[in-house]
């Protein structure tokens, strides 16, 4: 048991009045202090609990109706609402439980106050949302720092990019990042970008890249041309050699120191003879050769001469060792215009006859080779000396009638300036120089496999006169299909670098004569 | 062998059927420049093949190159023969067609291009070897004269012999009513 002293104190002005009253609990205990109904108290009161505050600025009012003082009930009760208690009062013991009760329903309310601090803890939290807002702002720093290394590209175009960004309240931080990026080296950067700027030029890079690969094959192209070229040359260094018969003449003079020197003018000879053994090209060529063969046999004293000639051998080897370099770094399809009248036709057709062919030029066979023995007299047909150029009709070299054939895939221009497709043959112009206008021409074109991709069913070309990428003569022309898909394989030495090849046939132009303007040879597609 | 007939093709084939608007006033070509069909001459001489080449080897051509056919001929040497080259369907060469017609206006008659016996001069062709054998590719057939089957089949072709003229009947004219 416990002794408490409840004090209660009228606190009106100028009244000191109080009164004390001691009480003995024993347990949980509530008691109600309650101003006497007939009192005139006005108050305000104040209620003490052992000399401790336990209500204050009670009114009359409250006080008439009474307040609860709980003694050893554990947490106490400065919340209880008044107010609830008298509605509780009536209801003694109830009145009790569900005090305490409301006390706790009190509690959670004042908990979703707490909640409400927490509420606006996330309004601070949009405060560091807006910290990373400004964390932003560093990120588009460093951006500009890559400014300087995207300038080279498009910097220009990010940098406005990077403008509108700003536009966001940053766009002071921005601004001035951007009277940085004009201070920065980058402008100079810029000035340098400019030759940056042809990074484009550097996308066209690549078009360089195939220039070289142009350049290196027009190399080995020329070589080319100019190997059989000099090997022409020398035949007729060959016939002078009956000249050599003139050695002889030397011989007999002691002047043997002389002899070794013609020796290697007979040198030169066997040099020769490889050649046309392989092209056989000059057939016509190797005859007169063979003729010579005898005028040296009798200069056996030249037998050493030989020694060397095996050395000149290996010197003949590494054009062959050129001829594949020729073949793979860039193709070409070589026009073959055959002379349609009377006199070229009798010269082919007696070389091709002699040379134990069965089909003997357009007209003396009424028509493009057949499908019989075709190879072999296609291997013929190109040996004709005709197809060097400066032969009657036979005007121009087939090797200055070419057209490179595009590697590229898709479709491109070539250099003439029109339209291209992959695997086929660009422009090839024939003016009225290059044949006689006033002959009627078979056009053959000489298709290397290996330039179209290893594989060719037919190949479509246009044929135009007077400009280029015309095609008002044969419009996407389908050439012989019989003949287009038979292997021509053409051994080195010949006017065509080595190689299989594959020939279009059927252009026959003018329709009729005189042919009036430039043509023009094009491959359209390649099946 | 027996013939076979095939549809011709050539180097140029078209991509679409030529036509003319409705309410234009020309054609798109004259019959007499279509290979076989029906066609309109003048004179009787328009169905004749004269020579007019000056030297050889060359493609003949009529006199007024009115319904041509394709032979070249040669110089007789032995790589220079006479031939005919026929269109791939075997049965027409330059312009004329087995089986076509011609409205002439001078006789102001139709004669029809026929040649009776033409499957067995085929045939005969069918056995030749060599550099008398014919020569097909995809766009022409070669017959040459180098054989008598060759010779024969291109008389054929050049006979231009007229039922009812200069005393050619049915049975030996190439070109009949």
């Amino acid at each position: 048991m416990s002794i408490y002293s409840i004090l209660v104190t009228n606190n009106a002005p100028g009244c000191t009045a109080e009164i004390e009253q001691q009480l003995s609990v024993v347990g949980c205990s509530q008691y109600i202090v309650k101003l006497t109904p007939n009192s005139n108290s006005i108050g305000p009161f104040n209620v003490y609990l052992d000399d401790i505050i336990y209500y204050s600025d009670v009114t009359r009012n409250e006080l008439l109706d009474g307040v609860i003082i709980t003694i050893q009930c554990g947490t106490p009760t400065n919340t209880p609402s008044p107010t609830q208690t008298p509605t509780n009062t009536p209801t003694n013991a109830a009145a009790v439980t569900p005090t305490p009760t409301a006390t706790t329903t009190q509690t959670p309310t004042n908990t979703p106050t707490n909640t409400t601090t927490p509420t606006q803890t996330p309004t601070n939290t949009e405060t560091p949302t807006q910290t990373p807002t400004n964390t932003e702002t560093p990120t588009q720093t460093p951006t500009n720092t890559e400014t300087p290394t995207q300038t080279p590209t498009p910097t220009n175009t990010e940098t406005p990019t990077q403008t509108p960004t700003p536009t966001n309240t940053e766009t002071p931080t921005n601004t001035p990042t951007n009277t940085e990026t004009p201070t920065n080296t980058p402008t100079p950067t810029n000035t340098e970008t400019s030759t940056q700027t042809p990074t484009p030029t550097n996308t066209n890079t690549p078009t360089n890249t195939e220039t070289p690969t142009q350049t290196p094959t027009q190399t080995n192209t020329e070589t080319p041309t100019n190997t059989p070229t000099p090997t022409n040359t020398e035949t007729p260094t060959n016939t002078p050699t009956p000249t050599t018969t003139e050695t002889p003449t030397n011989t007999p003079t002691p002047t043997n120191t002389e002899t070794p020197t013609q020796t290697p003018t007979n040198t030169e000879t066997p040099t020769n003879t490889p050649t046309p053994t392989n092209t056989e090209t000059p057939t016509n060529t190797p005859t007169p050769t063979t003729t010579e063969t005898p005028t040296q046999t009798p200069t056996q004293t030249q037998t050493p001469t030989n020694t060397e000639t095996p050395t000149q051998t290996p010197t003949n080897t590494p054009t062959l060792t050129q001829t594949p370099s020729q073949t793979t770094s860039l193709f070409k399809a070589y026009l073959f215009p055959e002379a349609l009248d009377s006199t070229s036709q009798d010269s082919l057709g007696q070389f091709m006859f002699d040379n134990g062919a069965d089909w003997y030029g357009f007209l003396n066979s009424g028509g493009i080779p057949g499908s019989s023995n075709y190879e072999s007299n296609m291997l013929t047909y190109i040996e004709y000396p005709g197809w060097t150029g400066s032969s009657g009709n036979f005007i121009t070299s087939v090797t200055n009638l070419t057209g490179n054939i595009r590697q590229s895939s898709g479709s491109g221009t070539d250099t003439f300036g029109c339209s291209q497709n992959q695997y086929t043959f660009g422009t090839i112009e024939v003016t009225t120089s290059n044949v006689n206008p006033n002959v009627q021409y078979d056009y053959s074109i000489w298709i290397p496999l290996a330039g179209v991709g290893n594989t060719l069913t037919n190949m479509t070309v246009d044929v135009g006169s007077s400009s280029p990428c015309t095609s008002n003569i044969f419009s996407d022309g389908i050439p012989d299909l019989g003949n287009a898909a038979i292997d021509v394989d053409v051994p080195i030495g010949s006017i065509l670098p080595a190689g299989t090849y594959r020939v279009l046939w059927n252009f026959v132009v003018p329709a009729t004569l005189p042919l009036g303007a430039t043509i023009y040879f094009k491959g359209d597609t390649k099946t | 062998m027996a013939f076979q007939y095939k549809n011709p093709i050539s180097l140029t084939q078209s991509s679409g059927t030529d036509t003319v608007g409705r309410t234009v006033t020309f054609g798109n070509t004259f019959s007499v420049l279509n290979i076989g069909g029906y066609m309109e001459v003048w004179e009787l001489n328009d169905l004749e093949l004269i020579l007019t080449a000056s030297t050889y080897p060359a493609q003949i051509q009529l006199s007024a190159n009115t319904i041509p056919i394709n032979f070249t001929k040669g110089t007789g040497s032995a790589f220079s023969p006479d031939s005919i080259s026929l269109n791939s369907d075997n049965i027409s060469s330059g312009r004329r067609r087995l089986g076509m017609e011609v409205w002439v206006q001078e006789t102001n008659t139709s004669y029809q291009y026929v040649i009776p016996n033409y499957e067995t001069l085929w045939n005969n062709l069918s056995g030749l070897t060599g550099n008398s054998a014919i020569t097909q590719t995809d766009y022409t057939t070669v017959v040459n004269n180098r054989s008598q089957a060759g010779k024969n089949f291109i008389s054929a072709w050049t006979g231009s012999t007229i039922e009812g003229v200069n005393g050619v009947t049915r049975d030996n004219a190439d070109g009949e009513l």
